[in-house]
């Protein structure tokens, strides 16, 4: 079998959906922001895949970009989570009614 | 205009001069420590003054960096309202940074680095370019919420804001690289250029458009996606709502006309009902759960969310003829404006009554300041759209392009809404004017004088561009 952009597709949909369904799902804020980096990761194998396919490296390029402003949102994620821990003793987002009307 | 594959570095001016000055103040905090605190806003003040100047006064234009970011009139209108905020809240501001105690260094320098993403973004002549902006200044105003972090609200705004923000991200940049795999460039005119000789039928090409979609919508806080807003904007210091509300959607908006009306425009079928639909939803939600809010913020949050659909309808037209787009930028500028100054005097107002930004607090506001409620007034109506004001104008042209793009049916909700939005806007107009001020609250002591300066300077300029709109039209119109 010869491996062809569909495949990389398929695998880069898989994670991010694998992503998508932490975010959704899952309660501890630490996971989340977990699932938020599969789902950015995912979108960097497809980038690079594309780029192979379509010989054109600005896809590759685009990837160093995702990959700085990913390790940005983590610091400032972390930070985040931390600050709230201070105070809660307790990463859930449980306490934090994230659908009020 | 210059070649495409040169620097062209001197477009970018504005944007550098931001940045420049962000840097200064972290600087200036780092060598002058406390005593630096009057430092920071000068720093500020004059960073944003220059780069306003050469905004307007541009010593080049066109395609910079290899066509990754664009001068055109598009960014000079999306500069300016940008801008413009910014100086509203660095002359308006002074008064509440110092009552909260936010860091001055670690506000002005955010603020000025969301600025220069804002401004990239509103500039991108590239994915790459309007991905970083939006990072640029999502990340700095994910700071920004949780500079109040001792209170519960502020911190819960800032992980809320973080979380769907960064999730949002996720469905963008997906989209960004499906484009990428169909199209095989992430320049923006290469796109829009290969569109015309590929087939859009293409479930990758739709796909890549309705994530990217989705990721934009959220940002703009549009329904089904606003969920965040509200809660954000209530939990936020009143400052940094003033500036996310405002600055961040008029670049978040301009984006999506760039990315969406030229780029992606010849792929029109595929996202256009999308957005028609969110439209309808976000101005018959916005405005139906804004009538029932006792807190002033999380009235304007949710004006702000039905005024986002009113913005839709201005990009639905424009996406049928590009000349609407004016329509868009025209009505960014006033309502910038007005929510900058409400959140601002709002939190002012509420800080001598009860401290938590109730419609109440405004009762018996006319007996105490006149003026105050004669130019909060000025500002309601036109957020509400009532002639003689920018807003009336704003509106008109938004819908009057609905109409003309055949969304005859979106225009006529758009109006209807309108009418049931002037309710709230109302009642509080009504409080200042003919309710008493509660027995027992505290003497009245002035406000700061550069807020209203601000106040009154906005809704000055309300009034001269609800008469004269061609002044601000006039450069709106030159896309």
């Amino acid at each position: 079998m010869v491996l062809g952009p569909n495949h990389f597709l398929l695998l880069a949909l898989v994670l991010f959906g694998i992503g998508v369904t932490g975010v959704l799902v899952r309660r501890n804020a630490l996971v989340i922001l977990m699932s938020v980096e599969l789902m950015l990761n995912a979108v960097n194998l497809l980038l690079v895949a594309f780029s192979h396919y379509n010989g054109n490296l600005a896809g590759q390029a685009f990837t160093f970009f995702t990959m700085t402003v990913a390790a940005a949102e983590v610091a400032v994620g972390l930070a985040i989570i931390v600050m709230l821990y201070r105070h809660r003793l307790d990463t859930s987002i449980e306490h934090i009614r994230l659908f009020r009307h | 205009m210059s070649d495409a594959s040169s620097l062209n570095l001197l477009s970018l001016l504005p944007e550098m001069l931001v940045a420049l000055a962000g840097l200064l103040v972290i600087l200036a905090n780092a060598v002058g420590r406390d005593s630096a605190d009057g430092a920071h806003r000068w720093i500020s003040l004059l960073g944003v003054l220059s780069a306003l100047w050469f905004t307007l006064n541009p010593l080049a234009t066109g395609a910079a960096m290899s066509g990754t970011a664009v001068h055109d009139g598009l960014a000079m209108a999306g500069n300016t309202v940008i801008l413009a905020v910014l100086l509203l809240l660095l002359l308006g501001g002074e008064s509440y940074l110092k009552s909260r105690r936010i860091p001055l260094a670690e506000y002005h320098s955010l603020s000025l680095f969301a600025a220069t993403g804002m401004m990239s973004l509103v500039s991108a002549g590239d994915l790459v370019t309007v991905f970083m902006g939006i990072e640029v200044l999502s990340i700095s105003l994910y700071c920004m919420a949780a500079l109040l972090n001792e209170e519960e609200g502020g911190r819960e705004a800032a992980l809320k804001y973080f979380l769907t923000g960064s999730f949002a991200s996720g469905f963008l940049l997906f989209g960004m690289a499906l484009v990428f795999g169909f199209t095989g460039t992430t320049n923006l005119d290469a796109i829009a250029h290969s569109l015309t000789s590929l087939d859009t039928d293409n479930w990758m090409l739709i796909g890549g458009a309705l994530l990217m979609l989705i990721g934009f919508l959220f940002k703009v806080s549009v329904a089904p996606f606003h969920n965040w807003a509200p809660d954000v904007y209530d939990g936020s210091p009143a400052i940094v709502t003033a500036f996310m509300s405002t600055a961040a959607k008029a670049a978040a908006f301009t984006g999506l006309a760039r990315v969406f009306v030229p780029a992606l425009g010849e792929a029109a079928d595929a996202w256009i009902p999308m957005l028609a639909l969110c439209a309808a939803l976000t101005m018959i939600l916005g405005n139906f759960s804004a009538l029932v809010q006792d807190s002033f913020k999380r009235m304007l949050a949710y004006s702000g969310v039905a005024h986002a659909g009113y913005l839709l309808l201005g990009i639905l037209a424009a996406s049928s003829d590009s000349a609407h787009m004016a329509s868009v930028l025209f009505y960014l500028l006033p309502y910038a404006l007005i929510n900058g100054v409400l959140f601002l005097v709002g939190a002012a107002i509420s800080r001598q009554r009860s401290g938590k930004n109730l419609l109440d607090d405004f009762k018996g506001l006319a007996a105490d300041s006149p003026l105050l409620a004669i130019l909060i007034t000025v500002c309601l109506l036109a957020l509400a759209g009532i002639p003689p004001t920018a807003g009336f104008v704003g509106k008109f042209y938004l819908f009057m392009g609905a109409v003309d793009a055949g969304h005859v049916g979106l225009a006529c909700l758009g109006i209807l809404t309108s009418v049931v939005s002037v309710y709230f806007y109302l009642r509080v107009i009504v409080y200042a004017w003919f309710h008493k001020a509660p027995a027992g609250s505290a003497p009245w002591t002035p406000l700061d004088g550069g807020l209203v300066l601000v106040t009154g300077l906005s809704a000055l300029l309300l009034l001269v561009l609800g008469v004269w709109p061609n002044l601000w039209l006039s450069i709106t119109a030159t896309i």
